[in-house]
């Protein structure tokens, strides 16, 4: 696995920051790929619900609540249950949602998206769309994080996340 | 700082769709909320209300929207408020010009005569806040 950034995605709201992932060298992080890849399409509307409920409802009302993220147990397959971080998704009881943000609640104060996809089959290797791949990538990258949380590499303390140094830029 | 392309996406949601997104989610964190407080469940609150779980889920997130029918019912179940209409209250102005408060609480209140401050508003391009 390459090294990539933990970058802040967005820490404008009063409750919550989110970071993101981005591989060396490449020009969006994983997030913006998943929001550039819906911002024209179909499902326009519904990135527009998700994106609200990420920056005003999590960000800025309540937190990284338990109740907004969607713990399956199929999707945390691989990843080692060592530790107290798992890979979620972010839970919308809207009707018959149909896209997936794949995420790492470090705490109520700090959430890491990964990328998403649309989901449209009842499970991620039956889905049409590279749901299942999307979903390995975030494991692997939440086993890094996870990794370098356990072992003191960085550490969170209130909105942020810091190297052992003290430092904001981190790579993995 | 926020994402640039999460900026532009913000910057072209529409008003309705912002306002039905904080509704839902505050509805839900609601009902959650109150079940937390009471120490239940989700199948406690669903056998309450004499359903299944599962029946519970559809009516929160199921194919359709949640009725205000089936609010109603989680509503009762609870025993708590989970949604406020504002009311308003007509207040005859000074110069005979209607003026409309909005109150968000579901509860009489009175409101004190309108004075000199009043008159200083523009009844005329006054924007109601709900319809």
């Amino acid at each position: 696995m390459n090294s990539f950034e933990l970058n802040i995605w967005d820490d404008e709201g009063e409750r919550c920051t989110f970071y993101t992932v981005q591989w060396d060298g490449e020009d969006y992080s994983e997030t913006d790929k998943f929001f550039l890849k819906f911002e024209q399409s179909e499902h326009k509307e519904e990135l527009q619900v998700l994106l609200r409920y990420l920056t005003e409802s999590i960000g800025n009302k309540y937190g990284a609540d338990k109740n907004f993220f969607n713990r399956n147990e199929n999707q945390v397959f691989g990843l080692p249950h060592h530790g107290k971080f798992r890979i979620e998704d972010i839970s919308l009881h809207f009707p018959n949602f149909p896209l997936r943000l794949y995420a790492l609640r470090v705490s109520n104060k700090i959430v890491i998206l990964f990328n998403g996809a649309k989901k449209d089959a009842e499970t991620n290797q039956t889905t049409t769309t590279n749901l299942n791949f999307i979903v390995n990538e975030a494991n692997s990258f939440a086993k890094r994080i996870e990794s370098a949380l356990l072992d003191g590499d960085i550490y969170f303390k209130g909105k942020y996340i810091y190297t052992f140094n003290h430092q904001t830029e981190i790579v993995l | 700082m926020r994402s640039k392309i999460a900026q532009r996406i913000i910057h072209n949601t529409p008003k309705d769709v912002q306002i039905f997104t904080d509704l839902y989610t505050d509805l839900i964190f609601r009902i959650n909320e109150l079940i937390d407080e009471k120490g239940w469940s989700k199948k406690d609150l669903a056998e309450k209300m004499g359903k299944k779980q599962s029946e519970l889920s559809r009516m929160l997130g199921g194919k359709q929207n949640p009725t205000l029918r089936s609010i109603a019912t989680i509503s009762a179940a609870l025993g708590e408020e989970l949604m406020y209409v504002p009311k308003r209250k007509p207040i005859i102005h000074a110069k005979k010009k209607s003026v409309v408060m909005t109150s968000y609480v579901n509860k009489s209140a009175t409101y004190p005569t309108l004075g000199y401050e009043a008159k200083q508003l523009d009844v005329e391009n006054y924007q109601p806040l709900a319809s």
